[in-house]
């Protein structure tokens, strides 16, 4: 099954092609909203080093969210447009999740934090088993402090044998002093190459979903909007 | 030749389909379908459009407006030549769905995508309709968004006279019907009321600027509006709503009016044309038609449904630009504050 992965929901902007789960294709780039612009033009390029055509393609992953709300409606612009038009099935991925899929076999819980505004994070906390990534928690926003107290609160960290816990996305990075300084050296901050959501993870997640039957009408596909009404704006 | 338009820079989401000898002329077009789904509605409650809540509903209703156009244009997506949409100007993040949008229809159907400047576009919505009106001529292009006076001397060849210094016209509309306690949107509720009202009541001030300025601006009758108000109120005087509607109706169109007149005879071109949401005001179209027959100017302009945002003009200005320069890059940034020069 060949798919494509579009993610724009964060601070990076990438795509991805796979091929019966490998990766064949993949770009991302960590900088602004620019590169989720020329996403399409990325995919135009891939079809042809593939060799494939659009007509080969034969379902769509994208991130929903939550994230940055211009930068995720891009993604999920394109990817329902590019459903509709193939007629192929869209799955819909959380974001927070494909941040959570980048680290399997980790021996302690994650955390990835997205931000939203100022000191507002986006976060859920997982527990993970091998390649069984369960989320233990709730998909919430609040402020950096307030998710750090209901972290130690509900003893996440005592989910691991060496009492840890792992932070990820770009709230880790933002509030990395801010973590370290509350947890000490319970807290674990994601390597780079870790942080992000990964558009071929996004792929490979989305297929799973596919394979399901867990898929979305594309008049139906919008962003993940979490907690703020739609009258207060960015 | 088949192409297909998204427009989504504001608050309505429009698709249109339209067909195209290939020609080079206005003369083969025939706009097959024409759909616009106005947020209006939505946006009223706030007094005014709000991006964020105009961008998600644009995500909502993208599809949905797509399927409608292709349907009345009795069209399937394999037949579509090319895909064209507004890049800006306008809110960012509305231009930015319809934009995506055309990008991965274009991808999807192996098309040239091509890249529209709104304002260009609102100009050639008088094409759709006057088949036989030929570059070069003046045109005012007046909305919520902008006032500008263009000399569009060819196809692609554009030099902006003028443009407003601070509000648009259709702006000082909305905020002196807010004044007034009318309806939003204020430009045509304001026309409807200044039907019954006297346009001399109230002398309003005209601000032509310095002399051979071909720039607007709006601001300072808008204030002069809310202050005449303000001090009729606190004196406890009776005011006519309709009347005072008139009189700055009629400032706006004296000024908008003139300058579009002195474009002409500064340009010798016998033709001035009426584009965006404000050409719908018939006040401003009977004082243009009046005062440009005097000095035996055509004027010409859309109907109502072609001077509000659509995406008509948008496959219009597709089909002319594919025409003559080709297709756009699929990575175009959407640009909020795009201008035409
Ligand atoms: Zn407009």
């Amino acid at each position: 099954m060949r798919v494509v992965g579009i993610d724009t929901s964060t601070f990076t902007g990438g795509i991805a092609l796979i091929d019966n789960g490998q990766i064949v294709s993949e770009f991302n780039a960590y900088i602004t909203r620019r590169n989720s612009e020329g996403l399409m033009g990325v995919l135009d390029r891939m079809l042809k080093d593939l060799d494939w055509n659009t007509k080969d393609l034969e379902g769509i992953a994208v991130s929903v969210g939550p994230g940055s709300f211009t930068g995720t409606r891009i993604g999920v612009t394109m990817a329902k447009v590019l459903g509709y038009s193939l007629n192929i099935p869209i799955s819909a991925v959380v974001t927070l999740d494909a941040v959570a899929a980048n680290v399997p076999f980790m021996k302690i819980p994650v955390c990835p934090l997205i931000c939203a505004r100022r000191n507002i994070v986006y976060n859920a906390v997982y527990n993970i088993d091998g390649s069984d990534i369960q989320r233990a928690a709730e998909y919430s926003v609040g402020k950096i402090d307030e998710v750090i107290n209901n972290i130690k609160e509900k003893g996440y960290i005592y989910n691991s044998e060496d009492c840890k816990i792992m932070f990820l996305g770009d709230g880790a990075v933002r509030h990395k002093q801010f973590i370290q300084e509350n947890l000490m050296e319970q807290a674990v901050i994601g390597p780079p190459w870790y942080l992000g959501p990964k558009p071929s993870v996004v792929a490979i997640m989305g297929q799973s979903k596919i394979n399901a039957g867990d898929i979305t009408d594309p008049r139906d596909l919008v962003p993940f909007y979490m907690g703020k009404s739609s009258a207060e704006g960015t | 030749m088949i192409i297909i338009g998204i427009e989504t820079s504001c608050d309505e989401t429009a698709v249109a389909v339209l067909e195209g000898t290939g020609d080079l002329s206005p003369s083969g077009l025939n706009l097959r379908s024409n759909i616009i789904a106005s947020q209006v509605k939505l946006h009223r409650q706030f007094g005014g459009v709000v991006p964020e809540v105009a961008s998600r509903k644009h995500v909502e209703t993208i599809i949905p407006v797509i399927e409608k156009a292709l349907d009345k244009a009795g069209v399937t997506l394999p037949d579509i030549t090319a895909v064209s949409a507004t890049y800006g100007p306008g809110l960012v993040g509305a231009v930015l769905v319809g934009l995506s949008a055309a990008k991965a229809l274009a991808v999807a159907l192996n098309i040239p995508f091509i890249g529209v400047n709104h304002i260009e576009a609102h100009m050639y919505a008088n094409f759709l309709e006057h088949p036989h009106l030929r570059p070069p001529f003046v045109c005012l292009v007046v909305s919520g968004g902008h006032s500008d006076l263009i000399y569009l001397r060819d196809y692609g060849d554009y030099e902006v006279l003028g443009r407003t210094r601070d509000d648009a016209a259709g702006e000082a509309f909305d905020k002196v019907a807010r004044a007034l306690g009318l309806d939003y949107p204020g430009g045509p509720a304001i026309d409807e009321v200044s039907k019954g009202g006297n346009p001399s009541a109230v002398r309003f001030p005209r601000a032509f600027l310095e002399a051979g300025s071909y720039d607007f601006s709006f601001s300072g009758l808008k204030t002069s509006v809310v202050n005449y108000l303000a001090k009729a109120q606190s004196g406890g005087e009776e005011i006519s709503v309709p009347d005072i509607a008139a009189s700055f109706q009629e400032a706006v169109v004296d000024v908008l009016v003139d300058k579009t007149l002195k474009a002409a005879s500064k340009k010798h071109t016998p033709i001035v044309a009426l584009a965006g949401g404000v050409a719908a005001n018939s006040r401003l179209r009977q004082e243009l038609y009046l005062r440009a027959q005097e000095r035996g100017v055509d004027v010409k302009y859309p109907s109502p449904i072609l001077c509000t945002d659509n995406a008509a003009m948008v496959t219009c200005v597709g089909y002319f630009q594919l025409l003559l320069k080709g297709s756009s890059p699929l990575d175009l940034p959407a640009s909020p504050s795009l201008s035409l020069e």
